[in-house]
């Protein structure tokens, strides 16, 4: 799931992001509040998963998005 | 580029598509009271399939589009959520705001409504297009709307309708409004309208199936839309007739197809035959074929040709659906003449090769109705001033906001004419708008529909207009006529060579020429109306 997110995260913030990389909106320039929009858009597409909406402004790195998807618990 | 237009869409297969560097930019300008970035950031792959690409300026939220800040744009958009809205008459609102932004913006406008609102009151807006968003995305998907995260993305629409809209923006309105519609659409038959093969299977062994019958439906639809039909296919023709004749339950008849071209020889020989016979250029035709390697041959042909590549028909209807260039937002009276019109073509072109012009005017009763700023016929000049590439002159494409203010212009005018002779009526099909310069007239703009050619007409009834422009205007007997080198003009540039003389060595410019007190018209029956200016 880690490689997927890191893809999906490669793909939308314009830069290789290696699978045991820290990533997140912090440390990310080019992910701003419209990006981190698309970016969860896209997770939910090639995975399948439904986030509920409250959820939406903690999945900010890819960590937490992984272990989100992972244990299927709250972020 | 199948994935544009797959059932379902993935927003990172899009975002993965390499941008186009050769794509020519877009400059659209969003006035919006709820999130469009997860539009906009998905519409270039669409777009790329026309050569564009966007350049997005949004407004801030503003519920209500006071367009404090209007952008230079080619396009404006208007990007509406009617949910919040409550308790005013929405349609006559927007109306009035749209009216608001026309007035300080001359681009095209196209006004997308989130839950739809009545559309009656955006109708005296030229070169408006409204859509609810609802009509915009595929029948039975569903899932349309997410309220619950509108706090978090900006927007009621989900995820999905996002893309859906990026599909219809790029691949269908923005093409419609910014470039040449398509004029026809050319179809193979065996396997592509129909399931088998004529030769082997007969006129009722072939099988329509559902998704063949809603496939024909379709294409029915862009015929009565104002494309032309034709067929390339490697069969006996008179096998094809009987086809046509035996089998009650296609969508399509014989009468549909303005054209065909039913033999074994090369299909690039014979998309090049219709190209000429329909008066258009090949590029302006869709070549919709199953076989793989006629499409290859169609594409290496240089004749530039689109190309669509049938398979399962309920893919091919969604390409059709989505392919841009086959939708017209602009509609005429002229739409439904023009395959009877080009039918009658064949029985023009065997009498201009026997008579004198006098005598094939007067043979086939030939009428001419000059219009002097109709503004009835705004609509139409726009459409003909937008896709015209044959006879054209000036390139100007105007728009029909500027078409009524040149005919509302006290130094401009705007001729149009109509035509009808014994075997068709053929509609608008000449324009020329000028202005007044000093004593002088300009012709900004001349072009002739290419349903019009080839009949003797152009030496008589283009002097005539300008003749007519110049005694509406007052401007005396001179005139200067503005051409542009384009792609496919040469029959224009051509003819104003030979009018006056001029070798026409640069790629624009205004040429002097002569205008005539009088102009022969003998063997036409002609009428001149005038509206007054507003």
């Amino acid at each position: 799931m880690r490689e997927k997110v890191a893809e999906i995260l490669s793909t939308l913030l314009g830069r290789e992001i290696a699978p045991g990389e820290e990533c997140s909106m912090e440390s990310e320039r080019a992910w701003d509040s419209m990006k981190h929009i698309e970016i969860i858009l896209t997770v939910e597409e090639e995975t399948g998963v439904s986030f509920e909406a409250e959820e939406i402004p903690k999945l900010t790195s890819m960590a937490r998005i992984v272990a989100r998807l992972e244990d299927g618990g709250q972020a | 580029m199948r994935h544009l237009f797959a059932e379902e869409l993935r927003r990172l297969q899009l975002l993965r598509q390499a941008p186009d560097p050769g794509a020519e930019a877009v400059r659209i300008a969003v006035y919006r009271n709820h999130a469009f970035e997860t539009v906009a950031s998905v519409l270039d792959p669409f777009l790329a399939f026309s050569g564009l690409r966007a350049e997005t300026s949004c407004s801030g939220y503003d519920d209500t589009f006071g367009f404090g800040r209007v952008f230079d744009a080619d396009l404006n958009l208007i990007w509406v959520d009617a949910a919040r809205y409550r308790a005013i008459d929405l349609g006559e609102w927007l109306g009035e705001r749209a009216a608001a932004l026309r007035e300080r913006s001359p681009a095209p406008i196209l006004l997308l409504v989130a839950g739809g609102a009545d559309r009656r009151a955006t109708e005296g807006v030229p070169d408006l297009w409204d859509f609810a968003v609802e009509d915009l995305l595929p029948p039975g998907g569903g899932g349309i709307y997410d309220p619950a995260r509108e706090a978090a993305t900006g927007t009621r629409l989900s995820g999905r309708a996002c893309l859906e809209v990026a599909r219809a923006l790029g691949l269908r309105l923005i093409p419609a409004v910014l470039r040449p519609a398509l004029k026809a659409v050319v179809l193979d038959l065996d396997q592509t309208l129909y399931e088998g093969v004529l030769g082997e299977d007969g006129p009722e062994g072939v099988r329509l199936t559902a998704a063949h019958a809603e496939l024909q439906r379709h294409v029915r639809g862009l015929k009565e839309e104002g494309f032309l039909l034709a067929v390339a296919s490697r069969n006996e023709e008179e096998d094809v007739r009987r086809l046509f004749e035996r089998r009650p339950d296609f969508g399509l008849r014989w009468d549909d197809f303005a054209a065909v071209r039913i033999n074994w020889k090369d299909k690039a020989e014979n998309l090049a035959e219709l190209a000429s016979e329909l008066h258009i250029g090949a590029d302006a035709m869709l070549f919709v074929d199953d076989n793989p390697a006629e499409i290859l041959n169609a594409e290496a042909s240089g004749l530039g040709v689109r190309t669509l590549l049938a398979g399962d028909p309920a893919d091919t209807l969604r390409m059709l659906r989505f392919y841009p260039g086959l939708l017209r937002l602009r509609t005429s009276s002229e739409d439904g003449l023009r395959t009877a019109d080009i039918r009658a073509n064949r029985e023009r072109t065997a009498l201009g090769e026997t008579l004198a012009p006098r005598d094939y005017f007067a043979r086939l009763r030939i009428r001419l109705q000059f219009g002097l700023d109709d503004e009835s016929m705004a609509p139409r000049v726009a459409e003909l001033a937008g896709k015209t590439n044959q006879f054209i002159l000036g390139y100007r494409r105007y728009t029909e906001a500027e078409v009524r203010r040149l005919m509302g212009a006290g130094d401009g005018c705007v001729v149009t004419v109509r035509m009808s002779d014994r075997l068709s009526e053929s509609g608008m099909i000449a324009l020329l708008a000028a202005r007044a310069e000093g004593e002088r007239l300009l012709c900004e703009e001349l072009a002739v529909s290419c349903r019009a050619l080839g009949r003797h007409l152009e030496n008589v009834m283009l002097p005539e207009m300008m003749r007519l422009a110049a005694a509406h205007l007052g401007t005396g007997k001179g005139a200067l006529v503005a051409y542009r080198r384009g792609e496919r003009n040469g029959p224009a540039l051509e003819w104003l060579r030979s009018l006056t003389g001029d070798a026409l060595v640069a790629d624009e410019g205004r040429v002097p020429w002569a205008v005539p007190g009088r102009v022969d018209l003998e063997g036409l029956e002609t009428e001149v109306r005038r509206w007054a200016k507003r």
